[in-house]
């Protein structure tokens, strides 16, 4: 063969390409890095009291860390059998078939997932059923920095007076795309009502998906908010998420899942890896959903301490956007940049500066206790 | 709407999707027996479980089951680093190699695009090629082995990936070094080469692509905590590569696709040196028995340096099932287009002579 003497410099003439580097798809280098920043271990003696990630501080039930542990014997097996167990029991849950559940490397894979089978470069050769990407602002933005490694536009619309989605809005920038709601929403805690969601849902065009984002469903009780899974059975193009990391407080073992029409789910699929949830969140998302008071209980302490929390905070003038989930947001009537720092050094975590809101403070409901500190915290760097 | 296929990327349409092992719990379902009944040797994981150090550091982590995990995996990378002298920024993790694989081609894949691989290669390439539209170019490798100079020569000008399995899943067969290091010497420094070193752990004398990462090249080399290790259940594998090309790959992560209980039973695990000296010892004992078992009975078998022997039945298919009946679970490997043979994973002694004996029984019992 020829081609074997050929040495390297020959062969990049003979590519006419004597880049060095190889070609990076130009969408990524403008996509966002993840922070890999270590969890900063706290001074020696010091607790850190951290309210920063909207996690639930009980943890998950007793029966699903006993399901981890009896696991203990298959964790070197691949989990395709307790996937499939999982899929079963959602889909119960849910009233669909297995066929419409797609599980997920938590949520953020099923945003992920989202993200590339339906968004995309607007070009001439634009594959059918992809376009732009429209989302809140501010809300959960991991999905915009999903859609950008597509290539494809992101459109942020303002939430209204009343920070629920401007529906209205957002149907009229959506191309084709997708349209991402997160019901409630993070980081207002507020929730976009029922009627206005299902008009939405009815009018907008097939070639538009929509994803609902109901992470923090469990919390929401307001007789203004639904769950949206009842109208996938009419809309090959709703999508709905859900998530472990919350009420069932397995943010680190890494679980969520999609519920949508079959076709939707077999849209996406092929663009999944296998195996991408692990055994032990797989066995603990299960046990979990068969115990009872995991919800319950997450539902009755998380209103106990946001109840404690938000009277404190009325006391000294600070409106919160009403919220239905485990977190708050608040008017901070100044820049929140320096009092999540000088909170920081005083070893209270909160959530992150929102540029759509640059004087509102994210609060995670954390256990009584933990609102204590914060608030003794808060208040002197509020002094 | 007619079909939705009208709809998805048209190379999807015959991609075949990813088969994995047949689960024991679902052979003893089908069969009607315990699951403590059957042997699986199907999916190369190792039969020893994960390291005690592991699992104590799993049963340590449950308590912060509901923290988000640290994103970027920093003191697991840390110790990785130093285990193989590059330094942190030289590494990326994923949830499983596997996800690695799909970063790649976020990175480097469009439509239009050629990806290098073996006939016979581990099929995640396939599929990531075709997830973002690529092209697969394989490669013929008639006895079994790669042809590094024969995927020289397919290089085109599309071509951003040559993914090169080694130990190669399922044939069991190793690129040496001075095969790699001739075949890396003429690669166009525009083509990313990526080693898939899942099996490294098993070998006695494996080369060093390492080597090219600390040179500069456009090389990833791929590990993973799922095979010597013991973890394929807690999803856990790691590239390296040179810090600019780390970098691409972490814009396709996302910012936590390790799991917590993952990070520590890796972090554990990897200072368990006892461990993996035992483990390494019983694959080769268990490997050279089996085949000396296939001589024996006269089977066709390839000499595997990995913790798998491919070995030739006639009909993979048909000694599959019928090891199935048996209790027994094996891979078939149609979809490796290698109809005529089955591969089996090295278990314990026991679980390989009871392995033996049902094939023999199967072998014999097959009408002539």
């Amino acid at each position: 063969m020829n081609t074997i003497s050929i040495s390297r410099r020959q062969f990049a003439r003979l590519l006419g390409a004597g880049a060095a580097v190889a070609a990076v798809r130009p969408a990524l280098s403008l996509a966002v890095t993840p922070p890999t920043t270590p969890v900063t271990p706290p001074a020696a003696g010091a607790t850190v009291v951290r309210l920063s990630s909207n996690e639930n501080p009980y943890g998950p039930s007793t029966k699903a860390l006993k399901s981890m542990t009896d696991a203990f014997g298959i964790a070197c097996r691949y989990p395709d059998a307790q996937a499939e167990a999982l899929v079963e029991a959602l889909a119960k849950l849910n009233g669909v078939s297995g066929d419409q559940i797609l599980l997920g490397d938590g949520s953020s894979e099923i945003l992920k997932l989202c993200a590339v089978t339906f968004t995309g470069a607007m070009t001439n050769e634009k594959p059918a059923g992809r376009g732009n990407l429209v989302a809140a602002d501010p809300t959960f933005e991991a999905i915009l920095a999903y859609a950008k490694v597509r290539g494809a536009e992101t459109v942020k619309v303002p939430l209204n007076a009343s920070f629920g989605h401007d529906l209205a809005k957002m149907g009229a920038a959506a191309k084709e795309g997708l349209v991402y709601i997160c019901n409630p929403n993070n980081p207002t805690a507020s929730i976009t009502p029922k009627n206005e969601l299902r008009d939405f849902i009815e009018k907008t065009p097939r070639e538009t998906m929509i994803l609902v984002d109901e992470a923090y469903f469990h919390y929401a009780d307001s007789a203004d908010y639904e769950s949206v899974i009842p109208l996938i059975k009419d809309h090959p193009n709703l999508l709905v998420a859900r998530t472990f990391s919350k009420i069932f407080g397995m943010a680190g073992l890494r679980c969520g899942y999609c519920v949508a029409q079959k076709e939707t789910i077999e849209r996406m699929r092929p663009h999944q890896m296998w195996d991408s949830v692990n055994v032990m969140a797989l066995v603990a998302a299960k046990s979990n959903l068969e115990d009872p008071d995991q919800l319950a209980n997450g539902r009755r302490w998380n209103s106990e301490a946001r109840s404690f929390v938000i009277g404190e905070l009325d006391k000294m003038g600070h409106k919160q956007i009403p919220s239905q989930a485990n977190f708050i947001m608040f008017d901070l009537k100044r820049p929140v940049v320096p009092v999540i720092k000088a909170l920081k050094e005083r070893n209270v975590q909160v959530g992150r500066l929102f540029p759509a809101l640059p004087n509102h403070m994210r609060l995670t409901i954390g256990k009584k206790a933990e609102m204590e500190a914060f608030l003794a915290a808060f208040r002197q760097v509020m002094a | 709407m007619s079909s939705i296929w009208d709809l998805a990327n048209p190379q999807l349409r015959d991609l075949r999707v990813y088969e994995p092992g047949k689960p024991i719990e679902e052979t003893a379902r089908e069969l009607g027996t315990d699951a403590g009944h059957i042997i699986k040797l199907a999916s190369n994981e190792n039969p020893l479980g994960p390291s005690p150090k592991a699992l104590a550091a799993i049963r340590a982590a449950l308590e912060s089951s509901h923290l988000y995990p640290d994103g970027g995996g920093y003191y697991l990378c840390d110790a990785l680093a130093a285990q193989l002298g590059v330094s942190r920024d030289h590494l990326i993790l994923g949830s499983g190699s596997n996800e690695i694989i799909e970063f790649l081609g976020h990175a480097f894949l469009d439509r239009g695009d050629d990806v290098i691989t073996s006939e016979h290669a581990f099929i995640a390439y396939k599929l990531v090629a075709a997830i973002f539209g690529a092209r697969t170019i394989e490669v013929p490798s008639p006895d079994l082995r790669h042809d590094l100079d024969a995927m020289i020569a397919a290089i085109t000008p599309k071509t951003r990936l040559i993914f090169i399995a080694n130990p190669n899943n399922p044939t069991g067969t190793l690129a040496g070094q001075e095969e790699i290091d001739r075949f890396i010497e003429r690669v166009p420094e525009n083509v990313v080469v990526v080693f898939d070193e899942a099996y490294f752990e098993y070998l006695d004398d494996p080369p060093d692509t390492l080597r090219f990462v600390r040179e500069g090249r456009n090389v990833a080399v791929l590990r993973t905590f799922s095979k010597i290790q013991g973890l394929a259940g807690l999803r856990i594998g790691y590239g390296i590569a040179r810090p600019e090309l780390i970098r691409v790959l972490q814009k396709a992560r996302q910012p936590f696709n390790v799991n917590g209980l993952a990070q520590a039973a890796a972090l554990a695990g990897l200072a368990d040196v006892e461990h993996r000296r035992e483990t390494k010892r019983i694959t080769d004992e268990g490997r050279a028995w089996l085949q000396e078992q296939f001589a024996a009975m006269d089977l066709r078998y390839v000499p595997s340096v990995a913790n798998f022997v491919l070995v030739n039945v006639g009909d993979g298919a048909e000694i599959f099932r019928a090891l199935l009946h048996r209790q027994i679970i094996v891979r078939a490997l149609k979809g490796y287009n290698l109809a005529e043979w089955i591969r089996i994973s090295v278990g314990t002694m026991e679980q390989n002579r009871r392995c033996i004996a049902a094939l023999r029984e199967v072998l014999g019992n097959r009408p002539g």
